[in-house]
Protein backbone atom coordinates (compact mmCIF):
# COMPACT_ATOMS: atom_id res chain seq x y z
CA UNK A 1 0.00 0.00 0.00
CA UNK A 2 0.98 3.30 -1.05
CA UNK A 3 1.13 6.09 1.36
CA UNK A 4 -2.18 7.80 -0.24
CA UNK A 5 -3.97 4.13 -0.44
CA UNK A 6 -3.38 4.45 3.05
CA UNK A 7 -4.73 7.78 3.62
CA UNK A 8 -7.57 6.07 1.73
CA UNK A 9 -8.13 3.30 3.63
CA UNK A 10 -7.81 5.07 7.17
CA UNK A 11 -10.27 7.48 5.62
CA UNK A 12 -12.92 4.83 5.12
CA UNK A 13 -12.38 3.18 8.54
CA UNK A 14 -12.50 6.82 10.02
CA UNK A 15 -15.29 7.69 8.64
CA UNK A 16 -17.39 4.39 9.64
CA UNK A 17 -15.97 4.70 13.24
CA UNK A 18 -17.22 7.97 13.89
CA UNK A 19 -20.51 7.73 15.66
CA UNK A 20 -19.26 5.23 17.76
CA UNK A 21 -16.45 7.67 19.07
CA UNK A 22 -19.42 10.06 18.92
CA UNK A 23 -21.38 7.93 21.05
CA UNK A 24 -18.63 6.65 23.40
CA UNK A 25 -18.80 3.13 22.31
CA UNK A 26 -16.00 2.91 19.88
CA UNK A 27 -12.94 0.63 21.63
CA UNK A 28 -9.71 2.10 22.78
CA UNK A 29 -8.18 1.27 19.48
CA UNK A 30 -10.70 2.39 17.16
CA UNK A 31 -10.83 5.98 19.17
CA UNK A 32 -6.51 6.02 18.34
CA UNK A 33 -6.98 5.22 15.06
CA UNK A 34 -9.56 7.89 14.79
CA UNK A 35 -7.44 10.42 16.69
CA UNK A 36 -4.69 9.31 14.69
CA UNK A 37 -6.10 10.33 10.89
CA UNK A 38 -8.51 13.48 12.06
CA UNK A 39 -4.97 15.02 12.59
CA UNK A 40 -4.68 15.00 9.02
CA UNK A 41 -8.30 15.05 7.67
CA UNK A 42 -10.05 18.20 7.48
CA UNK A 43 -13.48 16.40 6.08
CA UNK A 44 -13.27 13.69 9.02
CA UNK A 45 -13.00 16.82 11.16
CA UNK A 46 -16.14 18.10 9.59
CA UNK A 47 -17.78 15.14 9.82
CA UNK A 48 -17.01 14.45 13.64
CA UNK A 49 -18.88 17.89 14.82
CA UNK A 50 -21.54 17.26 12.42
CA UNK A 51 -22.24 14.22 13.92
CA UNK A 52 -21.66 14.92 17.68
CA UNK A 53 -24.01 18.05 16.97
CA UNK A 54 -26.71 15.58 15.06
CA UNK A 55 -25.92 13.27 18.73
CA UNK A 56 -26.70 15.64 21.21
CA UNK A 57 -29.78 16.96 19.01
CA UNK A 58 -30.95 13.54 18.92
CA UNK A 59 -29.93 13.07 22.80
CA UNK A 60 -31.30 16.44 24.29
CA UNK A 61 -35.08 15.13 24.38
CA UNK A 62 -37.38 17.72 26.15
CA UNK A 63 -40.41 16.08 25.84
CA UNK A 64 -42.20 15.18 28.74
CA UNK A 65 -42.90 11.78 29.69
CA UNK A 66 -46.16 10.30 30.63
CA UNK A 67 -46.26 8.71 34.55
CA UNK A 68 -45.57 5.17 34.10
CA UNK A 69 -47.75 3.88 37.11
CA UNK A 70 -51.19 4.27 35.03
CA UNK A 71 -49.60 2.30 31.95
CA UNK A 72 -48.12 -0.32 34.43
CA UNK A 73 -51.73 -1.04 36.47
CA UNK A 74 -53.15 -1.62 32.68
CA UNK A 75 -50.43 -3.86 32.05
CA UNK A 76 -51.30 -5.49 35.34
CA UNK A 77 -54.67 -5.77 34.30
CA UNK A 78 -54.28 -7.70 30.61
CA UNK A 79 -51.49 -9.84 32.53
CA UNK A 80 -54.15 -10.97 35.48
CA UNK A 81 -56.86 -11.13 32.28
CA UNK A 82 -54.76 -13.50 30.49
CA UNK A 83 -53.16 -15.37 33.85
CA UNK A 84 -56.89 -16.01 34.96
CA UNK A 85 -57.91 -17.90 31.98
CA UNK A 86 -53.94 -19.88 30.81
CA UNK A 87 -51.26 -19.89 33.68
CA UNK A 88 -48.07 -18.96 31.95
CA UNK A 89 -45.74 -21.98 31.70
CA UNK A 90 -43.14 -20.99 33.86
CA UNK A 91 -46.07 -21.33 37.19
CA UNK A 92 -46.00 -24.98 36.50
CA UNK A 93 -42.71 -27.33 37.97
CA UNK A 94 -39.68 -27.51 35.92
CA UNK A 95 -37.08 -25.23 35.64
CA UNK A 96 -36.30 -22.52 32.70
CA UNK A 97 -32.79 -21.70 31.95
CA UNK A 98 -33.07 -18.33 33.35
CA UNK A 99 -33.88 -19.57 36.39
CA UNK A 100 -30.62 -21.79 36.32
CA UNK A 101 -28.69 -19.04 38.23
CA UNK A 102 -31.12 -17.94 40.82
CA UNK A 103 -31.57 -21.47 41.52
CA UNK A 104 -27.77 -22.18 41.55
CA UNK A 105 -28.43 -19.22 44.60
CA UNK A 106 -30.87 -21.28 46.42
CA UNK A 107 -29.33 -24.64 46.37
CA UNK A 108 -26.20 -23.33 47.86
CA UNK A 109 -28.32 -20.84 50.14
CA UNK A 110 -29.37 -23.59 51.87
CA UNK A 111 -26.88 -23.19 54.98
CA UNK A 112 -28.25 -19.90 55.14
CA UNK A 113 -31.60 -21.15 55.20
CA UNK A 114 -31.41 -23.26 58.03
CA UNK A 115 -31.54 -20.26 60.48
CA UNK A 116 -35.01 -21.21 60.65
CA UNK A 117 -37.36 -19.23 62.73
CA UNK A 118 -38.27 -16.87 60.58
CA UNK A 119 -38.21 -18.54 57.17
CA UNK A 120 -41.11 -19.79 55.64
CA UNK A 121 -41.42 -23.60 55.31
CA UNK A 122 -39.63 -24.62 52.04
CA UNK A 123 -41.49 -28.40 51.69
CA UNK A 124 -44.12 -28.50 48.82
CA UNK A 125 -47.98 -27.96 49.40
CA UNK A 126 -49.98 -30.96 49.20
CA UNK A 127 -50.78 -31.57 45.62
CA UNK A 128 -48.21 -28.80 44.65
CA UNK A 129 -45.05 -29.65 42.58
CA UNK A 130 -41.74 -29.28 43.75
CA UNK A 131 -41.42 -25.87 42.93
CA UNK A 132 -43.40 -23.15 44.23
CA UNK A 133 -43.03 -19.58 42.50
CA UNK A 134 -41.93 -16.37 44.82
CA UNK A 135 -45.27 -14.84 43.82
CA UNK A 136 -47.66 -17.65 45.01
CA UNK A 137 -45.55 -18.62 48.33
CA UNK A 138 -44.21 -15.35 49.22
CA UNK A 139 -46.55 -12.63 49.05
CA UNK A 140 -45.28 -9.46 51.30
CA UNK A 141 -44.30 -10.40 54.49
CA UNK A 142 -46.47 -8.03 56.62
CA UNK A 143 -43.55 -5.71 58.23
CA UNK A 144 -40.94 -6.42 55.36
CA UNK A 145 -39.41 -3.12 53.46
CA UNK A 146 -36.85 -4.99 51.48
CA UNK A 147 -36.21 -7.72 49.15
CA UNK A 148 -32.62 -9.39 48.93
CA UNK A 149 -30.93 -11.60 47.01
CA UNK A 150 -27.55 -12.94 49.02
CA UNK A 151 -24.42 -14.63 47.64
CA UNK A 152 -24.16 -18.12 48.35
CA UNK A 153 -21.31 -18.17 50.42
CA UNK A 154 -22.24 -15.16 52.48
CA UNK A 155 -21.54 -16.69 56.27
CA UNK A 156 -23.93 -16.87 58.74
CA UNK A 157 -22.03 -15.06 60.95
CA UNK A 158 -21.62 -12.50 58.15
CA UNK A 159 -25.20 -11.95 57.31
CA UNK A 160 -26.04 -11.54 61.24
CA UNK A 161 -23.46 -8.99 61.11
CA UNK A 162 -24.69 -7.69 57.73
CA UNK A 163 -28.22 -7.56 58.85
CA UNK A 164 -27.51 -5.45 62.67
CA UNK A 165 -25.52 -2.93 61.05
CA UNK A 166 -27.69 -2.31 58.64
CA UNK A 167 -30.58 -2.66 61.53
CA UNK A 168 -32.43 -5.33 59.89
CA UNK A 169 -33.76 -8.87 60.36
CA UNK A 170 -35.39 -11.75 58.35
CA UNK A 171 -38.99 -11.77 58.06
CA UNK A 172 -39.29 -14.26 55.15
CA UNK A 173 -37.18 -16.05 52.62
CA UNK A 174 -35.27 -17.20 51.19
CA UNK A 175 -37.75 -19.69 49.86
CA UNK A 176 -37.39 -21.53 46.40
CA UNK A 177 -36.62 -18.44 44.54
CA UNK A 178 -33.89 -17.19 47.17
CA UNK A 179 -35.38 -14.15 47.96
CA UNK A 180 -35.34 -12.70 51.44
CA UNK A 181 -37.64 -10.64 53.38
CA UNK A 182 -36.31 -8.29 55.25
CA UNK A 183 -38.05 -6.18 58.10
CA UNK A 184 -36.62 -3.44 60.41
CA UNK A 185 -35.01 -5.04 63.33
CA UNK A 186 -36.62 -2.88 65.96
CA UNK A 187 -40.47 -4.10 65.90
CA UNK A 188 -41.79 -0.58 66.86
CA UNK A 189 -39.44 1.03 64.26
CA UNK A 190 -41.79 2.55 61.80
CA UNK A 191 -39.63 2.24 57.92
CA UNK A 192 -39.90 5.81 56.90
CA UNK A 193 -38.77 6.05 53.44
CA UNK A 194 -35.55 7.51 54.39
CA UNK A 195 -34.67 4.56 56.70
CA UNK A 196 -35.25 2.01 53.96
CA UNK A 197 -33.14 3.84 51.52
CA UNK A 198 -30.48 4.16 54.00
CA UNK A 199 -30.36 0.29 54.66
CA UNK A 200 -30.69 -0.03 51.07
CA UNK A 201 -27.45 1.72 50.16
CA UNK A 202 -25.84 -0.34 53.19
CA UNK A 203 -26.83 -3.13 51.83
CA UNK A 204 -25.80 -2.76 48.24
CA UNK A 205 -22.72 -1.67 49.19
CA UNK A 206 -21.75 -5.06 50.54
CA UNK A 207 -20.78 -7.24 47.85
CA UNK A 208 -22.24 -10.23 49.02
CA UNK A 209 -25.64 -8.75 48.53
CA UNK A 210 -26.61 -9.60 44.76
CA UNK A 211 -29.93 -7.55 45.15
CA UNK A 212 -31.77 -5.33 47.46
CA UNK A 213 -34.67 -3.87 46.32
CA UNK A 214 -37.46 -2.02 48.47
CA UNK A 215 -40.47 -3.59 48.55
CA UNK A 216 -43.27 -1.55 47.05
CA UNK A 217 -46.34 -0.06 49.73
CA UNK A 218 -48.51 0.41 47.28
CA UNK A 219 -51.41 -1.77 47.08
CA UNK A 220 -50.60 -4.64 44.77
CA UNK A 221 -53.37 -7.04 43.01
CA UNK A 222 -52.46 -10.56 44.57
CA UNK A 223 -51.56 -13.15 42.38
CA UNK B 1 -23.13 -1.83 30.31
CA UNK B 2 -22.44 -2.00 33.66
CA UNK B 3 -26.57 -2.13 34.75
CA UNK B 4 -26.25 -5.68 32.75
CA UNK B 5 -26.28 -8.40 36.00
CA UNK B 6 -29.19 -6.12 38.11
CA UNK B 7 -30.97 -6.39 35.41
CA UNK B 8 -30.36 -10.24 35.32
CA UNK B 9 -31.38 -10.53 38.79
CA UNK B 10 -35.04 -8.24 37.73
CA UNK B 11 -35.45 -10.66 35.03
CA UNK B 12 -34.75 -14.23 36.71
CA UNK B 13 -37.01 -12.88 39.53
CA UNK B 14 -39.60 -11.89 36.80
CA UNK B 15 -38.92 -15.34 35.24
CA UNK B 16 -40.53 -16.70 38.51
CA UNK B 17 -43.44 -14.21 38.52
CA UNK B 18 -41.86 -11.83 40.99
CA UNK B 19 -44.05 -8.50 40.60
CA UNK B 20 -41.83 -6.07 42.65
CA UNK B 21 -38.96 -6.80 40.27
CA UNK B 22 -40.84 -6.81 37.15
CA UNK B 23 -42.65 -3.11 38.27
CA UNK B 24 -38.64 -2.32 38.50
CA UNK B 25 -37.76 -2.73 35.45
CA UNK B 26 -40.64 -1.88 33.91
CA UNK B 27 -40.23 1.83 35.53
CA UNK B 28 -36.45 2.23 35.02
CA UNK B 29 -37.15 1.36 30.72
CA UNK B 30 -40.45 3.25 30.52
CA UNK B 31 -39.45 6.56 30.45
CA UNK B 32 -36.09 5.99 27.71
CA UNK B 33 -38.61 3.67 25.87
CA UNK B 34 -41.76 6.12 25.86
CA UNK B 35 -39.27 8.77 24.32
CA UNK B 36 -37.29 6.41 21.96
CA UNK B 37 -41.12 4.94 20.70
CA UNK B 38 -42.27 8.24 20.72
CA UNK B 39 -39.37 9.70 17.99
CA UNK B 40 -39.69 6.29 16.63
CA UNK B 41 -43.15 6.42 15.72
CA UNK B 42 -44.03 9.35 15.50
CA UNK B 43 -47.13 8.44 16.68
CA UNK B 44 -47.75 9.54 20.80
CA UNK B 45 -51.32 7.77 20.71
CA UNK B 46 -49.23 4.28 20.30
CA UNK B 47 -46.80 4.79 22.85
CA UNK B 48 -48.22 3.57 25.69
CA UNK B 49 -49.31 0.56 23.96
CA UNK B 50 -45.87 -0.78 22.55
CA UNK B 51 -44.85 -0.28 25.69
CA UNK B 52 -47.01 -2.32 27.48
CA UNK B 53 -46.83 -5.15 24.20
CA UNK B 54 -43.22 -5.21 25.19
CA UNK B 55 -43.37 -5.47 28.65
CA UNK B 56 -46.20 -7.91 28.16
CA UNK B 57 -43.85 -10.13 25.99
CA UNK B 58 -41.48 -9.57 29.28
CA UNK B 59 -43.33 -10.72 31.31
CA UNK B 60 -44.49 -14.04 29.54
CA UNK B 61 -41.07 -14.99 28.04
CA UNK B 62 -38.83 -13.54 30.89
CA UNK B 63 -37.90 -17.46 31.94
CA UNK B 64 -36.65 -17.94 28.38
CA UNK B 65 -33.59 -15.02 28.19
CA UNK B 66 -30.64 -17.08 27.58
CA UNK B 67 -28.43 -14.14 28.37
CA UNK B 68 -26.95 -14.49 25.12
CA UNK B 69 -27.12 -11.13 24.83
CA UNK B 70 -27.40 -8.01 27.42
CA UNK B 71 -31.02 -7.27 29.10
CA UNK B 72 -31.26 -4.27 27.53
CA UNK B 73 -30.48 -5.78 23.60
CA UNK B 74 -33.26 -7.98 24.68
CA UNK B 75 -35.97 -5.87 26.03
CA UNK B 76 -35.23 -3.24 23.24
CA UNK B 77 -34.96 -5.79 20.32
CA UNK B 78 -38.82 -6.79 21.67
CA UNK B 79 -39.82 -3.11 21.63
CA UNK B 80 -38.54 -2.64 18.11
CA UNK B 81 -40.49 -5.53 16.88
CA UNK B 82 -43.60 -4.65 18.79
CA UNK B 83 -43.32 -1.14 17.06
CA UNK B 84 -43.03 -2.78 13.51
CA UNK B 85 -46.49 -5.04 14.81
CA UNK B 86 -47.93 -2.03 16.20
CA UNK B 87 -47.16 0.59 13.17
CA UNK B 88 -48.46 -2.17 10.63
CA UNK B 89 -51.68 -2.70 12.95
CA UNK B 90 -52.88 1.05 12.93
CA UNK B 91 -51.86 1.58 9.22
CA UNK B 92 -49.03 3.98 9.56
CA UNK B 93 -46.97 4.15 6.06
CA UNK B 94 -44.01 2.44 7.75
CA UNK B 95 -40.70 2.70 6.32
CA UNK B 96 -41.90 5.28 3.71
CA UNK B 97 -40.53 8.45 4.44
CA UNK B 98 -42.29 11.54 4.23
CA UNK B 99 -42.40 12.54 0.26
CA UNK B 100 -41.81 16.35 0.30
CA UNK B 101 -40.09 18.56 2.84
CA UNK B 102 -39.85 22.54 3.25
CA UNK B 103 -36.79 23.71 1.71
CA UNK B 104 -34.15 23.50 4.80
CA UNK B 105 -32.08 26.57 3.28
CA UNK B 106 -35.27 28.89 4.62
CA UNK B 107 -34.16 27.85 8.42
CA UNK B 108 -30.05 28.53 7.50
CA UNK B 109 -30.15 30.90 10.63
CA UNK B 110 -31.24 28.88 13.26
CA UNK B 111 -30.71 29.38 17.19
CA UNK B 112 -29.98 25.87 19.31
CA UNK B 113 -33.40 24.31 19.63
CA UNK B 114 -34.56 25.28 16.23
CA UNK B 115 -31.83 23.26 15.03
CA UNK B 116 -32.92 20.35 17.15
CA UNK B 117 -36.11 20.31 15.75
CA UNK B 118 -35.31 20.70 11.84
CA UNK B 119 -33.20 17.29 12.50
CA UNK B 120 -36.30 16.06 13.51
CA UNK B 121 -38.26 16.70 10.31
CA UNK B 122 -34.36 15.41 8.72
CA UNK B 123 -34.73 12.62 10.61
CA UNK B 124 -38.36 11.45 9.76
CA UNK B 125 -37.43 11.33 5.78
CA UNK B 126 -35.13 8.68 6.65
CA UNK B 127 -36.61 4.90 6.43
CA UNK B 128 -37.37 3.38 9.63
CA UNK B 129 -34.67 1.16 9.84
CA UNK B 130 -32.05 3.96 9.29
CA UNK B 131 -34.01 6.67 11.68
CA UNK B 132 -34.08 3.62 14.72
CA UNK B 133 -30.51 2.78 13.87
CA UNK B 134 -29.73 6.67 14.66
CA UNK B 135 -31.89 6.70 17.76
CA UNK B 136 -30.29 3.56 18.97
CA UNK B 137 -26.77 4.95 18.38
CA UNK B 138 -27.41 8.29 19.70
CA UNK B 139 -30.55 8.65 21.99
CA UNK B 140 -29.57 5.51 23.41
CA UNK B 141 -26.16 5.14 23.56
CA UNK B 142 -25.79 1.48 21.55
CA UNK B 143 -22.50 0.06 20.72
CA UNK B 144 -22.90 -1.05 16.92
CA UNK B 145 -23.02 -4.75 17.85
CA UNK B 146 -25.76 -4.16 20.44
CA UNK B 147 -27.67 -2.36 17.66
CA UNK B 148 -26.99 -5.73 15.47
CA UNK B 149 -28.87 -7.67 18.62
CA UNK B 150 -31.71 -5.81 18.88
CA UNK B 151 -32.65 -5.27 14.95
CA UNK B 152 -31.25 -8.84 14.86
CA UNK B 153 -29.33 -7.78 11.60
CA UNK B 154 -25.71 -8.14 10.97
CA UNK B 155 -23.01 -5.87 12.00
CA UNK B 156 -22.41 -4.89 8.35
CA UNK B 157 -26.07 -4.06 7.85
CA UNK B 158 -25.95 -1.83 11.25
CA UNK B 159 -22.81 -0.20 9.16
CA UNK B 160 -24.71 0.22 6.13
CA UNK B 161 -27.85 1.99 7.42
CA UNK B 162 -25.66 4.34 9.55
CA UNK B 163 -23.79 5.07 6.79
CA UNK B 164 -27.22 5.84 4.08
CA UNK B 165 -28.52 7.60 7.21
CA UNK B 166 -25.85 10.21 7.27
CA UNK B 167 -25.23 10.66 3.44
CA UNK B 168 -28.97 11.31 3.18
CA UNK B 169 -29.11 14.26 6.24
CA UNK B 170 -25.92 15.62 5.68
CA UNK B 171 -28.15 16.31 2.20
CA UNK B 172 -30.88 17.05 3.92
CA UNK B 173 -29.35 19.64 6.13
CA UNK B 174 -27.23 22.02 4.35
CA UNK B 175 -27.39 24.83 6.47
CA UNK B 176 -24.80 22.28 7.67
CA UNK B 177 -22.49 24.66 5.76
CA UNK B 178 -23.28 27.31 8.48
CA UNK B 179 -22.37 24.77 11.38
CA UNK B 180 -19.18 24.23 10.26
CA UNK B 181 -18.76 27.96 10.11
CA UNK B 182 -19.59 28.17 13.75
CA UNK B 183 -17.70 24.59 14.53
CA UNK B 184 -14.29 26.47 12.86
CA UNK B 185 -14.07 28.06 16.54
CA UNK B 186 -14.73 24.80 18.22
CA UNK B 187 -13.92 21.90 16.03
CA UNK B 188 -14.29 18.85 18.26
CA UNK B 189 -17.84 20.68 18.97
ZN1 LIG C 1 -10.86 11.46 6.56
Amino acid sequence: MNHSDEIVSSHRTTWELIPWVVNGRASAEERRIVEQHLAECGDCRDELAFQTRLSSAIGAETQPVADPEPALQRLWQRIDGVEVEAPPRRRVAGLPLARGLLMAVVVEAVGIALLGGALWNRTAPQGGGPYVTYSEKAPVVPGATIHAVLAPDLKLSELQSLLQQSGLQIVGGPGDSGVYSLAPLSASAVASAATTQAQLERLRANPAVRLAEPIETAPRRGS
Amino acid sequence: MADNSRELLLLGLTAQGDRPSFETLYRSYHPRLSRFLSRLTQRQDLVEEVVNDTFWVVWQKAGEFRGTSLVSTWIMGIAYRCTLKSLRRSGSALSEPLADYEDPAASALQIEHELRDWIGKGMRHLPLEQRTTLELAYFLGHSCEEIAGILDCSVGTVKARMFHARVKLRNLLPSLGGIKERDRYEPLG
